[in-house]
C-alpha cells in the first residue's frame, strides 16, 4: 500500500488510487452531466413541448425588435439569444432603463419557431445540466469553477498516471472478462479509459484551458491594465456608447444580419443584442452562433442601431488567442453535426463509467483484503456508501430531474428552480438511503429506483402532453422520439445492472459466516 | 461517406484482435497459424491508419482529426464488447 518508495510504476498506481478517489465523486457528477450537455439543446426542446415551429433567425429577430418596440421601447437595452442548428425557440431580454444588474427572469419572453411570443411552461431546460458541469449549484459561481479546476486537474494527474500504471494497455486493449470480481472492475475500467484516452486527455485538458484566465491570470494582469483592456483586446469588444437622447429607430435588422452572414462567410448570428434601443448613439453588436466552425469565442460585429452602418471587421486573432478559442470549441463540441455528435456521447460516456468502475474498483479491491469483511472500517464504510449514492443515485437524479419537468405544476412559482431541487432532493435522498440500508440492498434499491424512473419518462410523457415516443416516431420528429428512446436505452441498461447485482451470490461473506457458526457450534 | 472510414475501424480492429493469440483461444478454441495471425495484424494495422486518413480525407483535415479518434474509438469499443459477448 505504501508504495511511494517502491518503483515508478508503484508510485504511479498510488498517485492514481488516491488522486482518483478524492475527487471520484464530484468527477463522475461533472463526468455525467457533461455528457447530457452534449444534448443541452435537445433537452431544452423536449422540456418545451409547448414550442413547434421550424427555426428562422431572421424572422425571429425582426418579431423580437417589433415585440420589444411596442412593449419596452426606453430599454436601456435589449438582447436575443437565436436559436442555433437544432434549437427551435429565441430567447428575448431586456434591461430596464437605469436598472444596474439585470434579473433575466424577470424581463425575459420566449418565442416559437415563427417569432411568436409563446406560453410555455416554465423549465430551466437542458441549460441546469449544462451550468451543473462547471459551476455546480447552491454555491458562488467563482468557488464552483475553482472546485471543478481542482477536479479536472486531478483527472489529468489520474489519466497520466493511469497510463504509467497500466501494466499491458495493448495485450489487454480488448479485455473485458464478466463474473471474475475484481478483475472485472479492472477491466471494465481499462476498457472505458484506454480506448477513448484521446477523448479523456482532451476533454480534461480542453477542459481546463477554458477557465484558464480564472486559473492563471496572470499573464493577462501583466500584459493589461484592467480586465476591460484585455477583452478589448481580445474580443474586440469597443467601449459601451452614452446615450444622445435624440430618438432615431433601429434600422432594419434584416439588413445587418445579411451583411454578418457575408462578413462571416455564411455563418449566422448566435446572439444580438442593442445597447439603448431607440437612441441615435445606440449599438448593436452581433455575435456569430457556435454552429458554424470549431473556434467558440464567438466573432463579434457592431453595427450603428438608427444607421445600420456595420462597423469595421475587428482584425484577425492571434495565434494563440484562436488556439484558445479552437480547444474551447473541441471541449464544447457546439460545431458537431449529429454524427459526431453521437461520438462525443459515447466517447464522454466511457468516461463517466471509467470514473464510476475507478470508484467501484477501490471497494472491490479492498474487500478481499479486509481483516473482518463483516465490519470494514469506517474509511471503507465512507467510500463504499457514497460510490452507492453516487453511482446508483445520480441516474436517479437525473431521472427525477426529467419527470419533475412533466410532472411540475404548471402554474407554479419558482418552477425552474424546483425541477432543479428535484434533482438534488433525488440525490441527497440516495444518499440517506445508501446510508441507512446494507450496501448490497442500497445499491439494488437505488440501482432498481432509477430504472423505474428512467422508465417512467416515456410513459409520464404520453400521459402528459401529445408528443410522446408513437407520435413522434410517426411524425419523425427525432428530437422527440430520440430523448424518449435514450430514457429507454438508460432504464435498460441500468435494468441490466440491477439484475447483475441481484443475481450475484454474496458468497464471500456468507461462507465465511457459516464458517464460523461451524466452528462455534 | 464517413461510414467507410468507420466500416474499415470495425474490421481493422477486427483483425487486430483476431491476431492476438489469447481472443483467438477464446473464439475458436485453438491458436491461429502464424502466417495467419501476422496477416491479420498486418492488415488490421493498415485499416485502422486508413480509417483515420480517410477521415482526415472525407470531413477535410480539422473536422476529419476529430471525427478520426471517434470513428477508432468507436470501432474499438464494438470490437470489445462483440469479443466479450462470442467468448463467454
Amino acid at each position: 500500500m505504501n508504495g511511494v518508495n517502491g518503483g515508478l510504476r508503484q508510485s504511479m498506481a498510488w498517485l492514481h488510487t488516491w488522486a482518483g478517489l478524492l475527487v471520484g465523486w464530484l468527477l463522475l457528477a461533472i463526468f455525467a452531466t457533461g455528457t447530457s450537455a452534449y444534448f443541452q439543446d435537445e433537452i431544452t426542446r423536449w422540456m418545451q413541448p409547448e414550442i413547434t415551429g421550424q427555426r428562422q433567425i431572421t424572422l425571429a429577430s425582426e418579431r423580437a425588435l417589433d415585440w420589444l418596440q411596442k412593449n419596452q421601447p426606453g430599454a436601456d437595452s435589449w438582447s436575443i439569444t437565436l436559436p442555433g442548428p437544432r434549437a427551435i425557440a429565441s430567447t428575448v431580454y431586456w434591461k430596464p432603463a437605469g436598472e444596474t444588474r439585470r434579473s433575466l427572469r424577470d424581463h425575459t419572453i420566449t418565442l416559437d419557431g415563427n417569432g411568436e411570443p409563446v406560453v410555455s411552461r416554465a423549465t430551466i431546460g437542458g441549460f441546469f445540466l449544462y451550468r451543473m458541469h462547471f459551476d455546480l449549484h447552491y454555491m458562488p459561481v467563482l468557488w464552483a469553477r475553482w472546485i471543478v479546476g481542482f477536479c479536472a486537474m486531478f483527472m489529468l494527474v489520474a489519466i497520466i498516471s493511469g497510463v504509467i500504471t497500466h501494466k499491458k494497455i495493448f495485450a489487454d486493449f480488448f479485455t473485458l472478462r464478466f463474473g471474475k470480481g475484481q478483475r472485472s472492475w479492472l477491466d471494465a475500467h481499462n476498457l472505458s479509459a484506454v480506448l477513448a484516452l484521446p477523448f479523456h486527455a482532451m476533454i480534461t485538458f480542453t477542459g481546463l484551458v477554458t477557465l484558464q484566465s480564472l486559473y492563471m491570470p496572470w499573464g493577462m494582469t501583466v500584459a493589461y491594465p484592467t480586465v476591460a483592456a484585455y477583452s478589448a483586446d481580445a474580443y474586440g469588444s469597443e467601449a459601451p456608447p452614452v446615450r444622445s437622447g435624440n430618438a432615431a429607430p433601429v434600422a432594419p435588422i434584416a439588413e445587418m444580419i445579411r451583411q454578418a452572414r457575408a462578413a462571416w462567410g455564411g455563418a449566422e448570428p448566435g446572439y444580438i443584442d442593442i445597447a439603448f434601443p431607440g437612441d441615435a448613439n445606440g449599438i448593436v453588436r452581433m455575435f456569430r452562433g457556435g454552429g458554424d466552425g470549431m473556434a467558440a469565442r464567438a466573432k463579434t460585429l457592431q453595427f450603428d442601431a438608427a444607421t445600420g452602418h456595420m462597423h469595421p471587421v475587428p482584425a484577425a486573432k492571434g495565434a494563440a488567442s484562436e488556439t484558445e478559442s479552437v480547444m474551447v470549441g473541441l471541449h464544447a463540441g457546439r460545431y458537431a453535426p449529429y454524427l459526431l455528435r453521437w461520438l462525443y456521447f459515447l466517447c464522454s460516456l466511457a468516461g463517466t463509467v471509467m470514473v464510476a468502475t475507478g470508484l467501484i474498483l477501490w471497494t472491490a479491491k479492498r474487500r478481499v483484503q479486509l481483516p473482518d469483511p463483516e465490519r470494514p472500517h469506517i474509511g471503507f464504510r465512507l467510500v463504499e456508501r457514497l460510490n452507492i449514492a453516487s453511482v446508483a443515485g445520480l441516474p436517479l437524479a437525473f431521472a427525477c430531474h426529467f419527470l419533475a419537468n412533466r410532472l411540475l405544476p404548471l402554474r407554479m412559482d419558482g418552477r425552474p428552480d424546483w425541477e432543479v431541487h428535484a434533482f438534488f432532493i433525488a440525490w441527497g435522498g440516495s444518499l440517506v438511503l445508501a446510508c441507512l440500508l446494507s450496501p448490497r440492498r442500497g445499491w439494488l434499491a437505488l440501482l432498481a429506483a432509477s430504472t423505474a424512473a428512467f422508465a417512467a419518462i416515456p410513459v409520464v410523457d404520453a400521459l402528459t402532453t401529445d408528443r410522446w415516443l408513437v407520435p413522434s416516431l410517426l411524425h419523425g420528429d427525432w428530437v422527440f422520439a430520440g430523448f424518449d428512446l435514450t430514457m429507454i436505452a438508460l432504464a435498460g441498461a441500468l435494468g441490466f445492472a440491477t439484475w447483475k447485482v441481484y443475481k450475484r451470490p454474496t458468497v464471500v461473506v456468507r461462507r465465511k459466516r457459516a464458517a464460523t457458526r461451524e466452528v462455534s457450534a | 461517406m464517413i461510414l467507410l472510414p468507420m466500416l474499415a475501424s470495425l474490421l481493422g480492429f477486427t483483425l487486430l484482435c483476431l491476431g492476438m493469440s489469447r481472443h483467438q483461444r477464446d473464439l475458436f478454441g485453438r491458436a491461429m497459424s502464424p502466417g495467419r495471425t501476422v496477416a491479420a495484424k498486418w492488415i488490421g494495422w493498415t485499416l485502422v491508419v486508413l480509417a483515420y486518413g480517410g477521415s482526415m480525407l472525407i470531413e477535410g483535415a480539422a473536422l476529419g482529426a476529430v471525427y478520426g479518434v471517434g470513428v477508432l474509438t468507436f470501432g474499438a469499443l464494438v470490437v470489445a464488447f462483440t469479443v466479450t459477448g462470442m467468448s463467454r
